[in-house]
């Protein structure tokens, strides 16, 4: 003998039986699978077979006495349950018998049971048929689920940007993580903590480093929450009774649908928190009608309304799924245990609050009760969907941006399922959630999100259901229905069709489009050259990574808390003039209140780099606070880098001779490339701008030389040994030739004003080294042109040099070793005609470090018939001073100085001629010199350091013939190893993309294998 | 069996239909706009406004006239009409002006006389903006209409310009010892356009609205004459000369041979230096140039010409009004000077204030602007910078 179970499509079990008439006859006698009974306990299970089992037609049994046929069909009018259970035995020829051998406690049951053994035998046939057999749901689940998760992985960083709420989460869970505290700033119980609690697990166990940044790395558990939705939602379809491929259905509609793989990747809470309500949902639909399923359904909910609070809208969809989907004896006692357990769980809340001190408002603290109302009350309305400028409308048109199609067809949905009994809680929920997007106030972005489950689920099921009723069995169709067969068919081909051809083009946009590299590129812009010292203003989208690059948390400061947290007011209590930066976002600018710190901190800002352009762009402004180094570095004057285009014209391509010639040049380049033109042949490539500075007022501040590597080399080596203004970010030697860049921060140099006029004779200039420690060096001076003017030698004392006559310019003094070796560009200099200069040099609080002075040698009154006098302080052992000139007659001593420091070159003071007592106060001591002035020659009195304190000597300030330089001893260093001075690592868009690739290959064979698995077999 | 087959087929097809009009259904109730179809919704509006234009001043002969200046023609409007045709496809319009222009102003060395009243040319002397402006469209038309006559036309005006309305400067033509301050030059060997045959001796004469960095490439690709990307760069550090920091460049101004450039009154005397209708130009040429430098350049004046107020016709070299009227063109500076500033979106609102203020006051010159303005700043109709590059 040998048998077939099928279930039909109605539900009906048809069990065709190859047996004699007189086993036919016994078999009607027996009782209903006791195999598929015993794995449902219930109380309808006791069934007997006879009584359910009813012949339908064309059976042995209904033409009993006719010819004997070798096949019976019995049609089987089960419960639901037991069709649940015979599902899954269902189209299944069964096995061959086993060998004998030792009895299965199955074959024990059923022979206790009274069974017969061809029973028995057959059962234990098709245990182990179901054994070697895969549910036929898995390779449609598991494609499914690879399809969600690829569809989410792919440019998974890319689009869309990353968003301030995104931030914000990331940043509490850093905040919990590093910190163990609720939130980044003070917690005002804004939403629950769930959220980011589960969050900060898993950035705890993914790491801090894991997809490039911190959002990234939230992402990727949002497309693990994306999967584990579309798992949940499976099993909540077919829990609801919906058949195999109206469950896929669901599934691939919240799989494809473009906002749900926009929305559903982005770390927004209601992510999670819509994962939570599926999962209570799956349990409360239980068949199993378990108590413990209860429990967990009235946890899971009570987690999705702490990881966000809008979940609370779906308690009537709950009430009502509570109250129809148990049984009517132990409804109120689950009614009570899920009211109880969902209490208790979204109690903690409270709890925490109370425990907190902060369930209700009181001076110094935020509250619950303030969050409560902030959130139902006080929150600004978004306007209404009719007025085309309101945020509400803004929203929906976000939403309609990425999926023109499922959000409209949600109403219609939901209004369908309505009318299906088994999806009515469900339609009810939906209502509930599109009402409240109708309704006036507030309408955050990621609402939607809750919708799609059950939209795509009422989709499917409605669906499901009109198909159903068009194609019932032959004998229920009227001739109406058949003829509204194809129109209806064809109508919702149609539907589907214009569903997925606006879906389409969002796809592009998805996976291809790069949105986010604006903030990408600002973010590695920011790393690279703005201090960690500097305080910004900031997109929270960049809060979590700026932190972590090692900046103090109260030097990136989240632009919403700027105006409204009174911490972080006291940490910048002058206002906007404590900020350096502001990294201005699109949401940044449309959320930025009209008046206050910010707004104020961006009206006196300009933009240092500019990225992306339009309403999408990301400024990095700085702000203009009144610092010496806060406002935007002035370019080089046209003419000054005219002077060295004309000089580099002949090996130098005219294009970038070009732009030496424009005003967008950092002055910088252009003395680092005058002294190289006059020391090395090298040749100047290229002067770049660097990304994102093209559209500001930042001066380009990279070059690219070319030339013999070991010129290079010389070259890179004389970069890298530049100091204090001069000093570069980064020096890279690569085989397209050396490319340099300076730092953004620098201040003017002396090269941004257009060049004096040549006019009115020579200068004269001498060089007091008044440096604490001397060593021989020398003194160059170029020309801008790059042409070498002379040298100096300094003095191995503190007395100046004699003037020396040079023409009148603008020079790059440059110091090195005696012999030419080491230069280091010291200051650039601009000589008036007919002037004469002192250019002192003193040691910088690092004794290694000279600082210069250029100090003009006229007093600003001219020359008269009284005296000018001034100091020069070089007593650095002496330490602050007091200086004052008394002469015998005179009421009140003239104070020249008081005070003042090593370093300091006083401006003249005018006093009548003749002869004075220079009296010098320090550390409580005193000292007294004579000096003498003459009439109309200005004079400088030189502060140094004696065996027995300070010594003063008088300099007459007036060049008396003099002499020219001496010739240039400038060289370059000879060539010094390797540079790669600041090779930042590259910044690779983490996309997902490599993951992607692996889950499809994975997903191909695995849905290959399971495939395989579920064909089913020839019986042997 | 043949019936079912029949029936599967029928409904087959209605399916496979009903997928075909669902796209079609989709694509015609997608409420979405992208970049492309903002793209051409700003190249619909400039065909408009560029065949508006047409209409108004283009006679049927091939003559633009300049209905509220006399009613007279002048080269730069038959130029303009002709890079209007082209730009909205009218061959017919194209050929009609230019055959006019051909006839009437052509001169003997290829250039065109740039003025026509009364049935005879007033002045013989060329204006080099309406020489260059007319061999790009004739290039272009050569192009787009698959016409080497006109391709031919246009490279032969551009020969001429060469010869007759160029001119070179720089450190490396002629000693610059006496530019003060020294650097204020062209460094190495460049060359720029004059104002017409008639500036071609030193200090030269140079109507800075002349520069035409998109023309010069257009003529450098059909001819691979190098003196063309000369005059490009040359023109650009001139401009920089005149604008530096916070200045606007002059309608006229002089050259000398090292190439040191100073603001000079107009030609035909009589009205002071100022940045007036004919300089706004050089912020729009520029912006619509290929070459980032040539934006950036554009992009500088943008703090002056954007500042808020009303923004006058006429304003002083350091930005300060110097009329108190508004004219079309100096709107369409504005909006250039957002372009080269990299903000399209702020260009196209300056553009539409600029129509809205011709609408107010029409005249040719401000309707031509406000429609080469669309053109060149919005629209790839003259061209795009992949094809010219």
């Amino acid at each position: 003998m040998n048998a077939r179970l099928d279930l039909d499509a109605d539900h009906t079990v048809r069990l065709d039986l190859d047996v004699d008439r007189t086993a036919r006859l016994g078999l009607a006698k027996r009782t209903v699978m006791p195999s598929v009974l015993r794995r449902r306990p219930g109380r309808q299970s006791d069934i007997p077979l006879r009584e359910a089992l009813r012949v339908r037609s064309g059976g042995a049994v209904a033409r009993r006495g006719g010819p004997v046929d070798s096949t019976v069909r019995l049609g089987l009018d089960v419960d639901r349950t037991a069709r649940l259970g015979l599902a899954k035995w269902a189209v299944r020829p069964l096995a061959p018998p086993r060998p004998p051998g030792p009895q299965s406690a199955l074959h024990q049951t059923l022979s206790a049971y009274g069974h017969g053994p061809e029973v028995v035998r057959r059962t234990r046939q098709a245990d182990n048929s179901r054994r070697s057999r895969l549910n036929p749901s898995m390779p449609i689940l598991g494609i499914l689920l690879i399809l969600t998760a690829t569809l989410r992985l792919i440019n998974l960083t890319g689009s869309p940007a990353r968003l301030d709420d995104e931030g914000t989460y990331m940043a509490q869970a850093y905040a919990m993580v590093k910190w163990g505290e609720l939130a980044h700033y003070t917690y005002w119980y804004d939403h629950p903590p769930a959220g980011w609690l589960q969050l900060a697990l898993w950035t705890a166990i993914s790491g801090p480093d894991f997809g490039g940044n911190a959002i990234a790395a939230g992402r990727y558990l949002m497309v693990i929450v994306a999967v584990i939705t579309a798992a949940l939602l499976w099993a909540l379809a077919r829990r609801i009774e919906m058949s195999r491929w109206a469950a896929a259905a669901a599934v691939a509609v919240f799989a494809l649908s473009p906002v749900a793989i926009s929305l559903g990747r982005t770390v927004y809470l209601d992510n999670l928190a819509t994962a939570w309500v599926l999962g209570a949902l799956v349990l409360l639909c239980s068949p199993r009608y378990r108590l413990s399923a209860m429990f967990g359904a009235a946890t899971c909910f009570g987690i999705a309304v702490l990881t966000k609070e809008t979940m609370l809208l779906l308690l009537p969809m709950f009430a009502w799924l509570v109250w129809t989907r148990t049984a009517p004896v132990t409804r109120r006692y689950a009614l009570a245990v899920f009211v109880a357990v969902f209490g208790v769980v979204v109690g903690t809340y409270v709890l925490m609050a109370v425990l907190r001190g902060e369930l209700v408002p009181g001076p110094g603290h935020v509250s619950l009760w303030d969050g409560i109302r902030f959130q139902l009350w006080e929150r600004t309305a978004d306007g209404t969907l009719d007025d085309p400028y309101s945020l509400k409308r803004h929203t929906v048109d976000e939403w309609l941006q990425l999926d023109p199609a499922l959000p409209f067809l949600a109403v219609p949905i939901a209004l369908a399922a309505l009318f299906v009994k088994r999806l009515r809680p469900f339609a009810v929920g939906l209502v509930i959630l599109i009402a409240t997007i109708l309704r006036p106030g507030h309408l955050p972005v990621p609402f939607i999100l809750s919708t799609l489950p059950l939209t795509a689920l009422l989709a499917a099921g409605t669906g499901e259901v009109t198909v159903r009723y068009l194609f019932r069995t032959v004998e229920q169709r009227s001739v109406a229905l058949r003829r509204l067969r194809i129109p209806v068919l064809a109508a919702g081909v149609l539907m589907v069709s214009i569903a997925v051809s606006l879906w389409l083009p969002t796809y592009h946009g998805l996976m291809e489009s790069d949105i986010d590299a604006s903030m990408r590129q600002a973010f590695k812009w920011i790393e690279q050259n703005v201090p960690k010292t500097d305080r910004l203003i900031v997109d929270d989208a960049f809060w979590a990574d700026l932190v972590r690059d090692g900046r103090d948390r109260r030097n990136v400061v989240w632009a919403y808390k700027v105006d409204t947290d009174e911490q972080v007011q006291g940490w910048a209590p002058h206002g906007w003039t404590d900020y350096e930066w502001v990294v201005s976002t699109p949401s940044l600018r449309s959320n930025m209140p009209p008046t206050g710190i910010l707004a104020d901190a961006v009206a006196h800002s300009q933009p240092a780099a500019t990225f992306l352009s339009g309403g999408k762009r990301v400024d990095v402004l700085r702000v203009d606070n009144g610092a010496p180094t806060s406002k935007p570095p002035s370019p080089a004057a046209p003419a000054f880098g005219g002077q060295l285009a004309a000089r580099l014209a002949a090996a130098t391509d005219p294009d970038v001779l070009a732009v030496l010639q424009s005003p967008t040049v950092d002055q910088r380049v252009i003395t680092t490339l005058a002294v190289i033109a006059a020391t090395e042949p090298v040749r100047l490539e290229d002067i770049s701008t660097i990304k994102g500075e093209e559209d500001t007022a930042t001066p380009r501040r990279e070059i690219t030389l070319s030339g013999p590597r070991d010129r290079l080399q010389g070259v890179a080596a004389f970069f890298e040994r530049q100091v204090g203004a001069f000093a570069v970010q980064s020096v890279d030697l690569t085989a397209k030739g050396l490319r340099v860049r300076f730092p953004l921060r620098t201040k003017d140099i002396g090269l941004g004003t257009t060049p004096a006029p040549l006019q009115g004779g020579p200068a004269a200039l001498r060089v007091a080294d008044l440096r604490r420690s001397r060593s021989a060096e020398q003194l160059n001076f170029l020309r801008i042109d790059g042409t070498a003017a002379g040298s100096l030698e300094t003095s191995a004392d503190a007395d100046p040099s004699g003037y020396r006559s040079m023409p009148a310019g603008t020079y790059v003094m440059v110091t090195n070793r005696a012999g030419g070796g080491d230069p280091v560009i010291r200051q650039v200099i601009t000589l008036h005609p007919g002037m004469s200069y002192t250019l002192a040099l003193f040691s910088a609080a690092e004794s290694s470090q000279v600082v210069t002075q250029l100090a003009p040698d006229v007093p600003p009154t001219g020359s008269g018939p009284d005296s000018a006098v001034r100091l020069l302080h070089a007593a650095s052992a002496t330490g602050s001073v007091y200086l004052a000139l008394v002469a015998p007659g005179m009421v009140e001593p003239m104070v020249l100085a008081n005070q003042v420091g090593y370093g300091l070159i006083t401006g003249y003071a005018t006093l009548p001629p003749g002869q004075y007592e220079a009296v010098v106060s320090a550390n409580g001591r005193e000292w007294r010199q004579p000096v003498e002035f003459l009439a109309g020659e200005p004079t400088s009195l030189l502060l140094t350091d004696g065996p027995d304190g300070p010594v003063v000597r008088t300099l007459r300030d007036v060049p008396v013939a003099p002499a020219a330089l001496d010739p240039s001893t400038l060289t370059m260093p000879a060539s010094a190893g390797a540079v790669d001075k600041a090779k930042a690592p590259a910044v690779e868009r983490s996309d997902g993309r490599r993951i992607a690739l692996v889950l499809c290959v994975a997903a191909i064979v695995g849905a290959a294998v399971l495939m395989a698995r579920a064909r089913p077999r020839e019986p042997r | 069996m043949k019936r079912q087959l029949g029936t599967a087929s029928a409904i087959a097809l209605v399916l496979v239909l009903m997928v075909g009009a669902g796209w079609w259904i989709a694509k015609a109730i997608d409420p979405r706009h992208d970049a492309t179809d903002i793209a051409g919704m700003r190249e619909e509006t400039a065909r408009i406004t560029g065949r508006g234009f047409l209409d108004k001043y283009a006679e049927p002969d091939g003559r633009v006239v300049r209905r509220d200046e006399g009613g007279d023609v002048v080269s730069e409007g038959q130029a303009y009409g002709m890079l209007i045709a082209v730009a909205v496809g009218d061959e017919t319009r194209f050929r009609s002006i230019w055959k006019w222009t051909r006839t009437h102003l052509r001169r003997a060395d290829g250039l065109l006389a740039w003025r026509w009243a009364d049935d005879t040319v007033t002045d013989v002397n060329s204006a080099a903006d309406a020489d260059l402006d007319a061999a790009r469209s004739l290039v272009l038309a050569g192009r787009r209409f698959n016409a080497p006559d006109l391709a031919k036309d246009g490279r032969r005006l551009g020969v001429a310009i060469l010869q007759t309305e160029t001119v070179a400067v720089g450190t490396g033509v002629a000693n610059a010892s006496d530019v003060d301050p020294p650097g204020a030059w062209v460094a190495g060997s460049g060359r720029i356009l004059v104002g017409g045959n008639w500036a071609t001796t030193p200090p030269y004469v140079v109507n800075p609205g002349y520069f035409s960095p998109r023309a010069e490439r257009e003529l450098f690709e059909a001819s691979a004459d190098r003196r063309w990307t000369d005059i490009t760069r040359t023109q650009r550090v001139l401009g920089w000369q005149l604008v530096g920091k916070g200045m606007l460049p002059p309608d006229w101004a002089t050259v000398s041979e090292a190439g040191h450039v100073v603001p000079s009154r107009p030609v035909s005397g009589g009205a002071p230096i100022r940045f007036g209708l004919d300089a706004a130009r050089l912020p729009v040429r520029f912006a619509e140039s290929c070459d980032r430098e040539d934006r950036a350049l554009a992009g500088a004046m943008r703090p002056i010409l954007t500042a808020p107020g009303q923004v006058p016709a006429y304003r002083n070299l350091n930005g300060s009004a110097a009329s108190d009227w508004q004219h079309p063109v100096a709107l369409v500076a504005a909006a250039a000077t957002e372009q080269g500033a990299g903000n399209p979106d702020g260009a196209a609102q300056r553009l539409d204030a600029a129509a809205q203020v011709e609408q107010r006051s029409p005249s040719y010159y401000g309707a031509a602007w406000v429609a080469l303005g669309r053109i060149m700043l919005t629209t790839s109709l003259l061209g795009d910078c992949q094809l010219a590059g």
